[in-house]
């Protein structure tokens, strides 16, 4: 087998495990909705959608808008909205970004207002029972837990310690109550098999990630909270080839990443904070 | 002998030697290195804070020397600060010193420590992005098989934490819990072999003190006798049965220690460092909040001091050189004249180059405020208005015992005792923290830098 064909099997093979698990949370759940950051690895899922249900995305898309992405985040997302014909809904928590919260004043209380409680309201307005998140394990330790099944509780808190179990293909919807089940789809992706993937399917890229004057974004979080890392791929090959070669961990550029946050959490927890 | 001995040190972070000295009829492994070897304290660095204190020891070196002066640390040049991680270390870990020397490592939940290419295992710990991941892959492989977890629990998580207010029953049983299952992974990992420098930490004594302080410190004024003193009691006796269980886990030839970072003090009061700035003229506020690149010096909650310099932070207010300096003396007249209760908050405030040396103290705060015993600084940089007693204080603090307020070393000391070859028996041992790594090295056989600002004491 060649190595075009290897590849093509892998992706094959992920890609199968992926649809699986989208049609198992379709069939399981009542009210499912998917969450789109307009990054590849979002983008990707949401092609995945379409693949496991015939081209059509047959639930809400939610896009969590903190009023600071960058403006090419909000061109790519109308744009693809538009011509995959997605049910588009925008969580923005309007009060908070009126009432002055940016990353200047706090960035983890930013985060928390802008990010997790506008998607809380959105799921207590309308009762997602079930959300498809595009995280994968190799971005960071703190993932390392995940299954493709994690119930959260009301505060959106996860205990690790006690998950459903996942055994062999079966994925189970467990007895206990909690507030909604987060499923991952390509927890078990590669952030080079993401990019592998995109250039095989040609599926529409944010021009942010490619290089302008040696910079470019690996990862896209919120304007004022990211910066560029140090590079000059400027397509999707060279990109491939830089990661198959670079050390950079791929969150390098993301100032309020989730370690730090819960970090965050838990020194204030302690009372450090 | 030396440099073919093992060396296991057990870290058990916040471990008081007052309360240890108190109950050591108890406490008979403890007890052991008071009658066969050295026994006594550990002079933390300042700030007595879990990731300096840890940093101090792996690195022995003082924090101007290592770059670690906090939890959270001002971005050069900006007004916002970063949380630490072991990313930011500037030197060399001891297990890195050793693992370059041929000696195997195994190193568990140490806060600060992160995955390393050691020879052996790194657990990480506190503050890592990998806490609780092992590396390498074998040994995660292995704690998979065995106790069918991929992350090995060192701490509390917030969840838990919240628990020391709402339901104290739970909390103990989950600080037990954790603790237990350390004591596990890390015994078979010892059991395994292919170590010669081994070392868990042990985070549970420093959750509970924080919270319960007051249970066991008869001088706090809200102590009261009760269950949960006894449950602080029942954890040192737990963790003096575990300190029992490495001792009879390791042969003839390996030195055992037991250090704790630092110690605790008890806490009822806290300052409100920028409403005292404030009034001094050295913080300004717009429109009730604090304005930072405004002000001419702020404190973020650590009794930390900074200034805002021209040339150094991105809009400055006061110029390098006399006008820096004599800000700086009328910022301490201000601070050391603040009383409450006809009683000082503050000891003392110290200049950056009084307190630490070495090439990374540019990244220090300008001043630091050392508190009595009682007080320590309010743990966010906020403004309040004078409270019913007509003070910037806040009498119920969530803590009744800390450490790092910040805290004179001499108030807060940590707890070491260690017997095995080549240890003499010494009572009332002092040590710095960074006197331990050189003299790890030394008992070991590997030459220690010349960098470090350790030495050896044995």
């Amino acid at each position: 087998m060649s190595e075009a064909d290897s590849l093509d099997a892998h992706l094959d093979s992920l890609e199968k495990r992926s649809i699986a698990i989208m049609r198992e949370a379709k069939a399981q759940f009542e009210n499912l909705a998917v969450l789109w950051s307009t990054g590849k690895d979002s983008t990707s899922t949401i092609w995945l959608c379409k693949k496991a249900f015939f081209g059509d995305v047959p639930f809400p898309v939610i896009h969590i808008d903190t009023g600071c992405k960058f403006p090419e985040i909000y061109e790519f997302r109308n744009k693809v909205a538009r011509e995959w014909d997605l049910k588009l809904v925008v969580a923005k928590n309007e009060e908070a970004i009126k009432g002055g919260v940016s990353p200047q004043t706090d960035r983890f209380e930013c985060c928390t207002l802008l990010k997790t409680q506008a998607l809380k309201d959105l799921l207590a307005k309308e009762k997602y029972d079930a959300l498809i998140l595009a995280i994968r394990r190799d971005e960071h330790g703190i993932r390392a837990k995940e299954r493709y099944y994690s119930p959260r509780d009301e505060e959106f808190k996860w205990n690790y310690g006690d998950q459903p179990a996942e055994m062999w293909d079966l994925y189970v919807k467990p007895s206990e109550d909690f507030s909604h089940m987060r499923v991952h789809p390509i927890l078990h992706w590669t952030e080079l098999n993401v990019w592998q993937y995109v250039k095989r399917e040609g599926l529409p890229v944010n021009p942010l990630y490619f290089a302008k004057g040696g910079k470019r974004y690996r990862s896209l979080g919120c304007q004022p909270c990211t910066v560029p890392v140090n590079s000059n791929a400027s397509n999707i090959d060279e990109i491939v080839e830089e990661l198959e070669t670079s050390k950079t961990p791929e969150r390098a550029g993301r100032a309020q990443d989730k370690e730090k946050a819960y970090m965050m959490q838990k020194l204030r927890s302690l009372g450090y904070m | 002998m030396e440099g073919t001995l093992k060396t296991l040190v057990l870290g058990f972070d916040g471990a008081s030697p007052n309360l240890i000295d108190e109950w050591i009829d108890q406490l008979p492994a403890f007890g052991a290195f008071m009658r066969r070897g050295i026994y006594g304290r550990t002079v933390p660095p300042i700030p007595a804070q879990t990731p300096v204190a840890w940093t101090t020891f792996m690195t022995g070196r003082n924090p101007g020397n290592h770059g670690i002066f906090s939890f959270a640390m001002r971005r050069g040049g900006a007004y916002e600060r970063d949380i630490i991680g072991p990313e930011m270390l500037r030197s060399k870990t001891l297990w890195r010193l050793l693992s370059e020397s041929g000696k195997g490592v195994a190193v568990i939940n140490v806060p600060m420590s992160d995955k390393e290419d050691v020879k052996g295992l790194v657990i990480p710990g506190f503050l890592s992005a990998r806490e609780g991941i092992p590396y390498p892959d074998s040994v995660r492989e292995k704690i998979r098989r065995k106790f069918k977890t991929e992350r090995v629990r060192g701490d509390l998580d917030v969840e838990a934490l919240s628990w020391a207010s709402t339901d104290p029953d739970l909390f103990f049983e989950r600080v037990n819990e954790i603790t237990d299952e350390m004591a596990d992974v890390s015994l078979y990992l010892l059991g395994e072999g292919g170590w010669d420098f081994f070392m868990p930490v042990f985070m549970g004594l420093d959750r509970i003190q924080h919270f319960f302080w007051r249970h066991v410190d008869p001088t706090h004024p809200k102590h009261e006798e009760s269950e949960y003193g006894r449950s602080v009691r029942d954890f040192y006796i737990k963790v003096d049965e575990i300190t029992g269980q490495f001792m009879k886990s390791v042969d003839d030839d390996t030195v055992v220690m037991a250090i704790s970072d630092h110690g605790f003090c008890p806490i009822h009061k806290e300052v409100i460092v920028n409403n005292y700035l404030e009034e001094g003229g050295f913080v300004t506020m717009i429109s009730g909040k604090i304005a930072v690149e405004d002000s001419m010096a702020i404190s973020y909650g650590y009794g930390d001091i900074w200034l805002n310099v021209r040339g150094r932070e991105l809009k400055g207010r006061i110029s390098p050189g006399e006008e820096y300096d004599r800000i700086r003396d009328e910022i301490i007249e201000c601070l050391k004249g603040i009383t409450i209760d006809g009683k000082r908050p503050i000891k003392d405030v110290r200049k950056r180059e009084e307190v630490w040396w070495g090439p990374y103290v540019g990244n220090a705060p300008d001043l630091t405020i050392i508190f009595n015993v009682g007080y320590q600084a309010a743990r966010r940089p906020e403004i309040a208005p004078k409270n019913e007693l007509g003070r910037y204080t806040n009498d119920d603090p969530r803590w009744s015992g800390g450490h790092d307020g910040t805290h004179d070393p001499e108030d807060v000391m940590g707890f070491i005792g260690a017997l095995g070859p080549a240890i003499p028996l010494r009572d009332g041992v002092r040590v710095h923290l960074w006197d331990l790594s050189p003299t790890i090295l030394k008992l070991m056989g590997v030459p220690f830098p010349v960098e470090m600002d350790g030495k050896p004491f044995l």
